[in-house]
């Protein structure tokens, strides 16, 4: 029966991993459709339980909430079922490609078409940093903290690690500030 | 050992990973442009075949490059150090739920950044940008001529054409076949 289940879970990931792109919250509104209504996995209460925390913590979105809602289901081995199935159809497409991207090299248009697809990106990058960024970047705090942040790295190429600490820690001074 | 490079490497994208795909674009590539991995151009063209492929950046990344450096194991190990964090994070908090949502230093640790990490990706925007319409990033303090470049207009149609298309609700995808056949045709 839990064999079952598991296999459930698996299919249910390795769909959700082959039909996303864009990244991570692309795939969370596929994910909530198939946990909460397909197969009433969670309540839609738990899948924001879900979201909110994968967003608290580092890394991958998508894997977090792989791992979260997984557990969820299935236990600590439905967590490694389902972040599995999400990433098995990536892993083995850049697999391919990975191999044959040396000979591409041969193929000069391939070259433009990727760098077509660049061009497109960061547009569509920019266009994802107004759109956060209404909501991420408050008041004069956000914005110092963005500027600092953008100057940091263009300019000083200082390691993003650096970054994210320091406005960690910043974060904290800044709410002990308010407090007073 | 290349393994025990990959794995810590990845290790270390996957525990500093915020905000998403494109915020951590900087971060994948100091990890692995600095270290000699893959060019700053190789690197744009993983995030272009990213895009192309399902899945996010940082796994695509991961594959990628530990693909290229040592295999189909060098790939494995590569994801495993990636994916390792979140497990181990996730693991934590799990058995802390409870406490954990009330910790009131989580949140403002996170509205410290979240700014960043908006930051970081208007920062993948510059860089990107300077790569595809001047062919490569600018080092800034480097290099006191900076300002001495050539603008490929080609490729500043195309950003300047999705930079507006996006606002009308058009298929992602098919925005990016758009993008990859302008490029294969006119630039």
């Amino acid at each position: 029966m839990m064999k079952h289940k598991y296999w459930q879970l698996f299919l249910v990931f390795l769909k959700l991993g082959s039909f996303t792109f864009g990244g991570g919250y692309a795939m969370v509104s596929l994910m909530r459709r198939e946990l909460v209504e397909v197969n009433t996995w969670m309540t839609d209460d738990e899948f924001t339980d879900c979201l909110a925390v994968s967003q608290s913590i580092p890394g991958v979105l998508a894997v977090n909430t792989s791992i979260y809602a997984g557990y969820r289901v299935a236990g600590s081995f439905g967590a490694m079922v389902a972040v599995l199935g999400c990433v098995l159809p990536s892993f083995l497409l850049v697999l391919v490609l990975a191999h044959f991207y040396g000979q591409m090299g041969q193929f000069p248009v391939i070259k433009k078409v990727f760098l077509g697809v660049t061009a497109g990106v960061t547009a569509i990058i920019a266009g994802a940093v107004v759109k956060l960024g209404k909501n991420a970047v408050k008041g004069s705090f956000g914005l110092c903290l963005c500027a600092i942040t953008v100057v940091g790295m263009v300019v000083f190429e200082i390691h993003p690690i650096w970054l994210i600490l320091g406005g960690a820690l910043v974060g904290v001074w800044y709410s002990k500030q308010v407090k007073q | 050992m290349i393994f025990w490079q990959l794995f810590s490497t990845f290790l270390m994208v996957g525990s500093f990973c915020f905000g998403g795909g494109f915020a951590i674009i900087p971060l994948i590539e100091k990890a692995v442009v600095e270290n000699g991995w893959l060019t700053f151009a190789q690197f744009a063209d993983v995030v272009a075949i990213s895009q192309i492929t399902p899945g996010p950046l940082a796994t695509c990344a991961a594959t990628f490059v530990g693909m290229k450096q040592a295999g189909i194991i060098g790939a494995v190990v590569a994801m495993l150090g990636l994916l390792l964090p979140s497990f181990v994070l996730m693991f934590i908090i799990v058995k802390f739920m409870a406490q954990f949502k009330h910790l009131k230093w989580v949140e403002a640790v996170l509205a410290g950044i979240r700014p960043v990490t908006i930051g970081m990706m208007a920062a993948a925007v510059i860089f990107f940008l300077q790569l595809s319409t001047l062919n490569e990033k600018i080092h800034f303090l480097q290099n006191p001529d900076w300002y001495h470049f050539s603008v490929q207009w080609g490729a500043m149609a195309i950003f300047i054409g999705v930079l507006v298309l996006q606002r009308f609700k058009i298929n992602p995808l098919i925005l990016m076949l758009s993008e990859g056949i302008f490029g294969g045709l006119f630039l």
